[in-house]
């Protein structure tokens, strides 16, 4: 439960790696997908969710399509063309974070 | 196993009670609990699973909230890319640009009352067009988050720009000699009416946008 808190921070990036990898995605398939690739280490809320989606959506960062299917809607969501970009940008400043964690973490691991 | 129609609306409609009254709002939730049932071969629906699911109607009315202010940001962020917008097209610079020579032109043949007169109904225009748009809105079965948020902006510049007319005498604070309500009038007339034209076309693109959507939704 407390690993939780420590994703939490890092959710938006998680999202638009997830959306760079797959044209376009909906929520409970993000939430799916992420428990897959984490082994069911990481699980996204709805509470946590769909507020991260809505300010990407805000920002620019993503877009939304609409479609039906079969007896009910369903909410897409994929990278414009300036999420696309950010998604470079928070991926690299992500990659910066681990790396300092680790000196911080296991300093002799890092000077090798 | 796919959800029925019945089950859907079972859903839609328990989150209805539970006061989310934007359709735009619940389409998302439904689906998201859909797939999880449809996935899911040991999850009955009922009223229990959809409170534990959701959490109570605090929890519910939290989420609506928090989608309402970055709602606000979206559209606050449209409103500003419309006005960049204007002044990439030709031709409603130069509408724009005839309907000020002609205010001026009101301005230099109407006697001081007559002016006065024009200048009130042309500042209060946009906010007979955003109390007919809200009028519309209120006797909608189905509400829209999208249409609520975007409409607000139609008449926003009035909400900001009124604060001119309040300040100068005879009502407000301070004394204003004719010249400086002519002035005031010159300058506040065109950009309520300039602001309000770009908050009208965000709420029509969002209007056409989620009219679209509504229908589609309809027809299921």
């Amino acid at each position: 439960m407390e690993n939780q808190k420590l994703y939490k921070g890092s959710l938006q990036t998680i999202i638009l790696k997830l959306l760079e990898e797959n044209d376009k995605m909906y929520g409970y398939e993000i939430t799916q997908r992420t428990k897959e690739i984490t082994n069911g280490e990481l699980n996204i809320t709805e509470g946590a969710l769909y507020p991260a989606l809505h300010k990407l959506e805000a920002e620019g960062t993503l877009e939304v399509e609409v479609v039906s299917i079969g007896n009910r809607m369903r909410k897409y969501y994929k990278l414009t063309e300036q999420g696309t970009k950010e998604t470079a940008n928070r991926l690299a400043e992500m990659k910066e974070f681990l790396k300092t964690m680790q000196h911080i973490v296991n300093p002799k691991l890092s000077l090798e | 196993m796919n959800l029925s129609k019945e089950q859907i609306q079972f859903i839609d409609n328990y989150l209805k009670g539970q006061g989310i009254k934007f359709w735009d709002v619940r389409i998302e939730l439904v689906d998201h609990i859909a797939s999880k049932l449809e996935k899911s071969k040991d999850l009955i629906l009922n009223r229990t699973y959809l409170i534990k699911e959701f959490g109570t109607r605090v929890t519910l009315e939290k989420l609506v909230d928090e989608k309402q202010k970055i709602i606000n940001k979206k559209y606050r962020k449209l409103y500003f890319k419309e006005m960049i917008n204007f002044f990439k097209d030709i031709k409603k610079i130069a509408i724009f640009g005839i309907l000020i020579l002609l205010y001026f032109f009101l301005f230099k043949h109407l006697s001081y009352k007559s002016f006065k007169i024009t200048s009130t109904v042309l500042f209060i225009f946009p906010v007979v067009v955003y109390i007919i748009l809200a009028l519309k809105n209120h006797f909608l079965k189905e509400k829209s988050i999208h249409l609520e948020r975007a409409h607000f902006y139609v008449a926003f510049s009035f909400f900001i720009l009124n604060i001119f007319f309040q300040v100068l005498k005879p009502r407000g604070m301070f004394d204003a000699t004719v010249n400086i309500q002519t002035t005031t009038f010159l300058m506040i007339v065109p950009l309520n009416m300039f602001f309000s034209f770009c908050g009208y076309m965000v709420y029509k693109r969002t209007y056409e946008e989620y009219s679209k959507i509504f229908k589609q939704l309809k027809s299921i």
